[in-house]
């Protein structure tokens, strides 16, 4: 590791710890490697401050610090992530109308603006927080633990955090969640994995959903899952449809409680 | 864009940094982002300009260096160099099962003027 600039190549080593006659090496910036003095803070006019810090560091801290906190009361948390229109809140919805009164359900909801799909889920007779992020384009670690402390939830309760609806700047954020699970219609068909290859990547379950459209697209469950596998080949797939019931049941179980 | 936020971060981090130091002024910040993180470099350096804009990092240069990637495939038990996220096995051709290397974005060092 180079002293001077942290470039990560080695430097002809010298008594002083000056630069090498190498710096003619790979990457982009501004300031000039000609400097044939020592780093000593004593001489050198340029202080350097070490930090090697993850930019994310609070971040992650912070959803550390969620996780921890949903653990030790048994809630198990989902990070339900994808596209406007994938179909995450139908999923929620169907989910909640089916299993409510045989466990403790709870939603975050993350928008924006707006509360309309909290006030769909509210309905549903679980416990839903909105989180409008404003201009932000997506929940972080903070924004969980400040809804976590507001919602006060049961112990063993299921929690479903859906995100704000987008197949990009979600994926950097870990909100403290066990899985993340990503909500992919066949409507917005089968190249999408390779388009968005980060946000399928970070996932652990990847949700087909509307395959009750797919003879309509022409095109078949395989064309979908053989570019998700190109691009997280240890993700898992369920294939189903809200509307019609189709395999809803494999959701029920990897989620345990069919 | 959540080169934004990061950005942000970056600001956040170097303010604190440089106070746990004793204060100077900021040269240029140098940051290490994988190859793999999903973060458009270009798009962060725009990003941190329009943050730090009239606060006491204008003037700092941001040096964005690239850092490598590297997989693990689940055939043969190799560890390979990754590109790209779509980079796969040498030997087996097979996409990685596991990303070892390249997802970081670091802050590595501070120069003070």
């Amino acid at each position: 590791m180079c002293e001077s600039c942290g470039c990560g190549i080695e430097p002809e080593k010298s008594p002083d710890q000056t630069h090498g006659k190498n710096t003619s090496h790979d990457h982009y910036h501004t300031h000039d490697h000609d400097h044939g003095h020592s780093h000593e803070t004593d001489t050198d006019p340029h202080r350097v401050i070490e930090v090697r810090k993850n930019i994310l560091q609070q971040n992650d801290m912070t959803a550390e610090r969620n996780r921890g906190y949903l653990e030790a009361k048994k809630i198990r948390c989902f990070n339900v992530v994808g596209s406007p229109g994938s179909g995450k809140t139908s999923l929620l919805e169907d989910t909640f109308r089916k299993r409510q009164g045989t466990i403790k359900l709870a939603v975050i909801e993350g928008d924006q603006d707006g509360s309309l799909d909290t006030e769909r889920l509210t309905a549903c007779g679980v416990q839903a927080l909105q989180v409008n992020t404003g201009y932000g384009c997506h929940l972080d670690a903070g924004m969980i633990k400040q809804a976590l402390k507001e919602m006060d939830l049961p112990d063993e309760t299921l929690l479903f955090i859906e995100n704000v609806g987008n197949l990009v700047c979600p994926t950097l954020f870990d909100l403290g969640e066990e899985k993340r699970i990503l909500v992919y219609s066949v409507a917005e068909g089968e190249d999408k994995p390779l388009k968005y290859p980060y946000m399928f990547r970070s996932a652990h379950l990847c949700l087909l959903t509307k395959t009750d459209l797919l003879p309509y697209l022409g095109l078949t469950e395989n064309q979908f899952r053989e570019n998700i596998l190109k691009v997280n080949p240890g993700i898992e797939i369920i294939q189903l449809s809200v509307k019609t019931g189709e395999n809803i049941n494999a959701w029920y179980q990897w989620l345990g409680i069919l | 864009m959540h080169e934004l936020t990061l950005a942000f971060h970056i600001l956040d981090i170097v303010t604190e940094e440089v106070k746990r130091a004793g204060g100077g002024t900021v040269e240029s910040i140098q940051v290490e982002a994988g190859v793999l993180a999903g973060v458009d470099n270009e798009a962060l350096l725009q990003a941190y300009k329009m943050v730090v804009e009239d606060t006491a990092l204008a003037v700092a240069d941001l040096i964005i260096k690239p850092a490598s990637g590297k997989g693990h495939c689940r055939d043969c038990d190799m560890e390979f160099m990754m590109e790209s996220i779509f980079s796969c096995c040498p030997e087996c051709h097979q996409p990685a099962l596991k990303i070892t290397e390249g997802q970081d974005l670091r802050i590595q060092s501070i120069t003070l003027k």
